[in-house]
């Protein structure tokens, strides 16, 4: 693994990690730990082709001193069969809560954030199905908007297909492919804020992460305070896509009265006015507004 | 008259040789609408604008909603929505009475197939409207080409007063102007797209070459929307790449996405989704945006040609 890939992730993001070489994705699995230990982080490893004795052994290989974080709990080492699939059938309710939970719990114990590394190859299972699989990442997606847990969920490109890949990737806010640690970029960062109450998006949103957009927009209500006026800040947001501005449109529609949309480029808020064609009550569009838009 | 039954749509054509039977013609609907109290709207261009507002008396000047076809139907992609059913939803209840002449005879050779399309389509977008469309054609300034095909898109005619079923309308006339593009020339610029992750890149590509074309930048960014629109609709739906091609010619710029594809929905991109999910607005951005929208879509693959004035 190329150390950009490790030295970009923050806390809020979520990553789908394409990977076709065991012995690399060790390797990148220490590197991504040893920062974490150093962030002083909890960090959870959930493996399923690799006993869990083998990964540390393997973090033990590249130097990192797995001991003592083992030993404060700070590293945790885990099977899918213990978590995900601990009542049998994956569920993606059960799963969500105990993410929920783990989050808590590392908030509590003081930790500065939760990272997560969880080896998908049980949702290769064709019982769960992409679709399925898609909707739990994008709920993962939410949950980590709130800017304390780092999500980095890896993915064997030799058991998923193409297309189901394709579907799941979309769920993430970032996808590295096979090999594609040196040119890794975050594109997207969607997180929730609370001074002042709102969402803040930061990059560019198209295809690439929009059912993870959509899951964090839509569910904007009501993860944040209720009845309070939101903020959606867009002043970073360099590109947006049609169906991301409608899905900002849609959340705008819903937002509780002062909320605002601010820092949207002329051209987004052309695109919004466009989508919604100018029909969303309470879309104020606190931006440069764009001359001559419909 | 009432060529349809009490409701729905009359799509009718209306030919005409100089202004007087345009007047007489296109100005007698006009105060017939009037007279049955119903809403008017009427979208031509700016010249004949100009010789329906001097013809006709000051008071139903005034109770008409005025449209210059040539600006706001510069794109025959967007009449539909931007013109026919904006005219049609002001006053949904009653029975509007809209003339539309997107036809004229300065429209382009490249134009032309657009716009007869978007004849065709009106009958489909607009058949569960309440409404009287009149589109008015110059039968001295138009070749005998235009003429017969806008009685294969029109269920009704007029001419000098006289109103009749046409013979020649055909329900699936759209299909006629589906035709294949010329090859892009030489000088094109080209690249080929087959992951999500290329989109970006591609941005990059379409923004850098139309900037250096001499594109307004909020043209630009306009373009940039609407290109990633058509690659991630290829992307979503075909399950292969397409590939996107860029030049100028004739004071525009062009740029085309091929893809695998085919798009059997004929009226896709011509209105807006009444609910705000994210599906169906790819082609209506593209639309909205660009100057000329010209398109072949077959089993074999999908061929979409973007024009935008320099």
């Amino acid at each position: 693994m190329h150390p950009s890939t490790a030295t970009q992730l923050r806390p809020g993001d979520h990553v789908c990690w394409v990977f076709d070489n065991d012995n690399g994705c060790l390797d990148d699995i220490a590197r991504l730990v040893r920062s974490g230990i150093e962030a002083h982080h909890r960090i959870l490893c959930l493996t399923q082709a690799v006993m869990p004795v083998a990964v540390a052994a393997a973090l033990e290989s590249v130097d990192v001193a797995t001991g003592p974080a083992l030993d404060r709990g700070q590293l945790r080492i885990t099977t899918a069969a213990e978590t995900y699939l601990r009542h049998g059938a994956f569920d993606p309710g059960t799963a969500l809560a105990a993410w929920r939970e783990g989050i808590e719990q590392a908030h509590r114990e003081g930790y500065r954030g939760l990272l997560v590394i969880a080896d998908m190859m049980w949702a290769a299972r064709p019982i769960f199905g992409p679709d399925r699989l898609a909707r739990y990442e994008a709920q993962l997606s939410r949950l980590c908007a709130d800017g304390y847990a780092t999500a980095v969920c890896l993915y064997d490109r030799r058991v998923f297909t193409g297309s189901e890949l394709h579907e799941t990737s979309k769920a993430h806010l970032a996808t590295v492919p096979p090999g594609g640690h040196a040119t890794f970029t975050v594109r997207l960062r969607i997180v929730r804020t609370t001074d002042p109450v709102g969402i803040r998006l930061t990059g560019e949103a198209d295809l690439a992460t929009r059912l993870a957009v959509r899951a964090v927009l839509d569910g904007a209500l009501e993860d944040l305070p209720f009845g309070e006026p939101v903020t959606v800040d867009l002043t970073e947001l360099r590109f947006a896509d049609g169906a991301t501005a409608t899905a900002l449109a849609r959340l705008a529609q819903a937002l509780p009265a002062g909320s605002r949309l601010v820092g949207a480029s002329a051209s987004l808020t052309s695109l919004l006015r466009l989508v919604c064609d100018g029909m969303v009550p309470g879309l104020d569009l606190d931006g440069p507004v764009l001359e001559g838009a419909a | 008259m009432t060529a349809s039954g009490t409701a729905g749509l009359d799509h009718l054509a209306l030919f005409y040789r100089g202004n007087q039977e345009y007047l007489a013609g296109v100005g007698g609907y006009i105060l017939e609408g009037l007279a049955s109290g119903e809403p008017v709207a009427v979208a031509v261009p700016g010249p004949r604008l100009e010789l329906l507002r001097s013809g006709l008396p000051a008071e139903a000047v005034q109770q008409v909603a005025w449209t210059n076809m040539a600006v706001a139907g510069r794109n025959p992609g967007r009449i539909i929505h931007r013109v026919l059913l904006a005219a049609v939803k002001r006053q949904p209840s009653r029975r509007t009475y809209v003339v539309g002449e997107p036809i004229w005879p300065g429209r382009s050779d490249l134009e032309y197939p657009a716009c007869a399309a978007h004849e065709a389509l009106i009958n489909d977008a607009l058949a569960d409207h309440y409404c009287r469309i009149l589109c008015p054609y110059d039968a001295i300034g138009l070749s005998a080409t235009v003429i017969a095909d806008a009685e294969q898109t029109h269920p009704v005619l007029v001419d000098n007063g006289v109103t009749w079923q046409s013979p020649e309308y055909d329900p699936a006339a759209v299909e006629h102007f589906n035709r294949p593009l010329p090859e892009p020339p030489p000088e094109a610029v080209t690249m080929s797209f087959s992951r999500i992750a290329e989109l970006a890149p591609l941005r990059t590509f379409v923004g850098r070459r139309a900037a250096a074309a001499g594109l307004p930048l909020k043209n630009v960014h306009e373009l940039v929307v609407a290109v990633n629109e058509l690659a991630t609709n290829t992307l979503e739906h075909t399950g292969d790449g397409g590939s996107v091609a860029m030049w100028t010619e004739s004071g525009m710029l062009v740029v085309q996405v091929h893809d695998t594809g085919h798009i059997t929905d004929r009226l896709a991109g011509r209105t807006l989704p009444v609910r705000l999910d994210e599906r169906g607005r790819g082609l209506f951005l593209v639309n909205m945006v660009c100057d000329l929208v010209r398109l072949h879509t077959a089993p074999t693959g999908t061929t979409l040609r973007l024009h935008l004035a320099l």
